[in-house]
């Protein structure tokens, strides 16, 4: 079930705190009761995923008790291997058949594959721990503390991609301690937040964003004020959606008693694309950087090989959001971005802050229009929309992208607010209260939207 | 309070009672008169659309008889079928619908006139015959809110939570209070009213369909294969019917359509229109005062004159369906 959805907030949320105040306060009891909830959370939308979830769990595990009972590393690389090889059927498979089959002139024919929920990110947990367990930095964990880190609810579908070492020693924490009344306050507000984010802010451009890219998608070249519209408010709409969600999950987790790194640092002030991806998605970046681009040589084999090694890992980033080319071109334009910025630090004096920052915002948002194109063709006519190709019209919803905006470049992150600036004053409490309430009524209405990285 | 435990209860408290106060207060204004819960008891809403308007119309007990069926059949005039067929008609029909919107409006009307049903009217169009829908909410053109035409109280109560609920009832409060204009109760809605027909304009839009008015285009986004034949829509119009005693005057009508889309002889069409008029005389057996009227063919009628564009006709071809309902009503 969606986050942004009455049955979650009104009923599952509400009961699944209950329910975990009232079990027996131990250890083992608590974390096989998040695993089930976490299932059933995850088996609401489609209860068919679940058998491919609970294999997942126990084959990892599995594997990492072998490893222990043997020490053979090539169980952990197996293990890697079997989970790239899952995702590659569930996710790659029509698209690397599709390009075969226009590469070699065949005509393979490959059933559609349903994507199964959040398998971006389980998988990816299950590989970072056998990536660590393979270099000998994993310790070998219970089942049932194992099962929690990869189906724990609040991050199951989309994030933060959370490390082993980070989640699981939190498990003997007891959440009924004297701080738990400012955990769960801070925890609500967070998900309150993250419901503004979404609800209101990234939802009120999802309209307009997704009918001028259909008709994009069509050949119908929008008009210059549309197009420019649609491209500012995808790059507002996919930050409040994400960064949103993930103050969701961030604010859920705290609710029961766990901590999740921060995903989001308020990106669109970066000034640089190095400092845009230390902001963006910051736990996929510290990913692709320890799993990726490290192995790959890093910034210690010279030059040449740091730029590969940046191209490589940017460009299997951008693959790993979808099964296209436009996503790989996406990443390719930041693994570019990224050299130009290597080389522009070595071998040229800084950029002052405003001119680099209008850039790196820039460079952002071009690149969005890849990401957000189904095809190279409708961002070509995108792009021919952006420079006036389809006429010069007026834009609608300048109003939401102009407020959507100030908050992105001039307001506080949610953590800042909610984790450090939050007092518990009363006049805090009603706002947040009858926000909650306006976000309640607003979910009512028919037109929810999913998240837009649960497709990735 | 400066303790994080208070915080905790203040928000959840602010929280639960705002939120009960507000789904009370929406159930209680009945934003779209339906009858549910409502503390206020006067008939009537805003100018909303047909979709939402025709739950208050429905159920509304100064009228007996219906008319239910799309645009193709909206010209239909109440206040005329009252003086030629007696009692008193209130116009249902929804622009955009297919039949399973229509059979639940129809629902909605038997429904709140148990017993006292007069005439019920059905423009049996297109969607009905050449151009099925898939029946169900996957055959709609435009969404349709189903939760507040269904039998049970759930999805409705479900709905009304909602800041469209809030806003239509901060509508009728204002319709009610007489600052904002009430809709028209027998929902007539005349598309003639403030047009002046041109004939070239009219057939430019039979040439090009007409957004919107070629009932193939109408059809399309739920359009189900043409070949299907068991088409539950029939079906669950006889179970419709099955409540009404045979005193209650039935009236089928298939309206006409501009000779380019009335289908030719030997197309697949034709045939199609031709299973559908058949199961439209089935029904005639099961209902004693059960009457089929049958505009759909190529004659005077069909002529680009008598037509906005493809499917809509002008005034006075909805005069003489009038006049053909009120010839065939059988004597008693």
């Amino acid at each position: 079930m969606l986050f942004n959805s009455h049955l979650f907030l009104l009923v599952f949320l509400p009961l699944a705190v209950a329910l975990y105040r009232l079990i027996p306060n131990r250890d083992a009891v608590r974390v096989w009761y998040l695993v089930a909830v976490s299932l059933v959370f995850y088996g609401y939308w489609d209860v068919s995923f679940v058998p491919l979830l609970v294999v997942s769990v126990l084959g990892n595990w599995g594997l990492s008790k072998l490893y222990q009972a043997s020490g053979r590393r090539l169980l952990p690389a197996t293990g890697i291997a079997l989970n790239l090889c899952s995702l590659a059927y569930f996710k790659y498979a029509a698209f690397l058949v599709a390009n075969l089959n226009l590469a070699l002139n065949t005509s393979f024919a490959v059933d559609k594959v349903l994507l199964p929920l959040g398998i971006s990110f389980f998988t990816f947990h299950n590989i970072m721990y056998l990536a660590d367990l393979y270099r000998g930095r994993a310790p070998i964990y219970r089942l049932r503390d194992y099962a929690l880190y990869i189906v724990f609810f609040p991050q199951i579908v989309a994030g933060p991609l959370v490390r082993h070492w980070e989640l699981i020693p939190q498990i003997p924490k007891n959440p009924w301690g004297p701080d738990t009344a400012e955990r769960l306050g801070r925890g609500l507000t967070l998900l309150i937040i993250g419901l503004v984010k979404k609800v209101l802010i990234a939802d009120a451009l999802a309209p307009l964003v997704n009918a001028t890219f259909a008709a994009a998608a069509q050949h119908y070249v929008p008009g210059l004020g549309d197009a420019w519209a649609a491209v500012l408010g995808f790059t507002f709409q996919i930050y409040f959606d994400f960064s949103g969600y993930s103050d969701m999950a961030i604010g859920i987790a705290l609710m029961f008693g766990f901590a999740l790194p921060f995903n989001f640092d308020a990106p669109y002030r970066s000034l640089s694309l190095r400092d845009f991806w230390r902001r963006w998605h910051m736990t996929l970046s510290r990913l692709l950087r320890d799993y990726l681009y490290i192995p790959f040589g890093g910034n210690r084999h010279g030059l040449p090989r740091q730029i590969l090694a940046l191209l490589g890992t940017m460009l299997l980033g951008g693959l790993w959001h979808g099964a296209a080319w436009t996503f790989v071109i996406w990443g390719g334009l930041h693994g570019i971005g990224l050299a130009a910025g290597v080389l522009w630090r070595r071998y040229l004096a800084p950029m002052p802050a405003v001119l680099s920052g209008p850039l790196t915002f820039a460079f952002v948002v071009f690149a969005w229009v890849f990401f957000r194109s189904g095809s190279i063709g409708q961002a070509a006519t995108m792009f021919s929309a952006l420079a006036g190709a389809g006429g010069v019209h007026g834009a609608r919803h300048l109003v939401s992208i102009l407020i959507a905006a100030l908050i992105a470049f001039l307001g506080p992150t949610s953590q800042d607010v909610a984790l450090k600036r939050l007092r518990p004053v009363r006049w805090s409490a009603a706002a947040a209260a009858l926000v909650l309430c306006l976000i309640l009524l607003k979910l009512g209405d028919d037109t929810n939207y999913e998240f837009v990285y649960f497709q990735f | 309070m400066t303790n994080w435990p208070g915080y905790c209860r203040l928000l959840l408290i602010v929280t639960a009672l705002a939120v009960l106060a507000l789904y009370a207060a929406v159930l209680a204004i009945d934003p779209y008169d339906t009858g549910r819960f409502a503390f206020i008891h006067r008939a009537g809403v805003p100018l909303y659309g047909q979709r939402m308007a025709d739950a208050s119309r429905g159920r509304d007990p100064q009228f007996d008889s219906a008319v239910i069926g799309n645009s193709t059949i909206q010209l239909l005039d109440p206040a005329r079928l009252d003086t030629a067929l007696g009692g008193r008609f209130v116009n249902l029909t929804i622009p955009g619908t297919g039949p399973y919107e229509q059979l639940l409006v129809l629902g909605w009307f038997l429904r709140h006139h148990p017993g006292k049903v007069g005439t019920v009217i059905i423009g049996l169009d297109g969607n009905w015959c050449d151009h099925p829908r898939v029946f169900g909410p996957a055959g709609e053109s435009y969404p349709f809110p189903a939760w507040l035409y269904a039998e049970e109280p759930w999805p409705y109560l479900d709905h009304m939570f909602s800041y469209k609920s809030l806003e239509a009832g901060i509508r009728r409060l204002g319709a009610l209070a007489g600052r904002d204009p009430a809709a028209r109760a027998d929902g007539y809605n005349d598309y003639e009213a403030g047009k002046i027909y041109d004939p070239n304009a009219a057939r430019t839009r039979m040439v090009n369909g007409g957004v919107g008015n070629d009932p193939a285009e109408d059809a399309a986004p739920g359009a189900a294969p043409p070949t299907d034949g068991a088409r539950p829509e029939f079906a669950a119009l006889a179970a419709a019917l099955l409540s009404l005693p045979d005193s209650v005057y039935v009236a089928l009508v298939f309206p006409p359509r501009e000779a380019g889309s009335v289908p030719a002889p030997g197309s697949d069409a034709a045939a199609l229109v031709a299973a559908c008029k058949q199961k439209a005389s089935t029904l005639a057996e099961a209902h004693a005062n059960l009457r089929v009227i049958d505009f759909l063919n190529d004659g005077p009628i069909s002529r680009p004159e008598n037509f906005w564009d493809n499917i809509h006709y002008r005034g006075a071809i909805a005069r003489r369906i009038e006049d053909a309902i009120t010839q065939a009503k059988p004597a008693h």
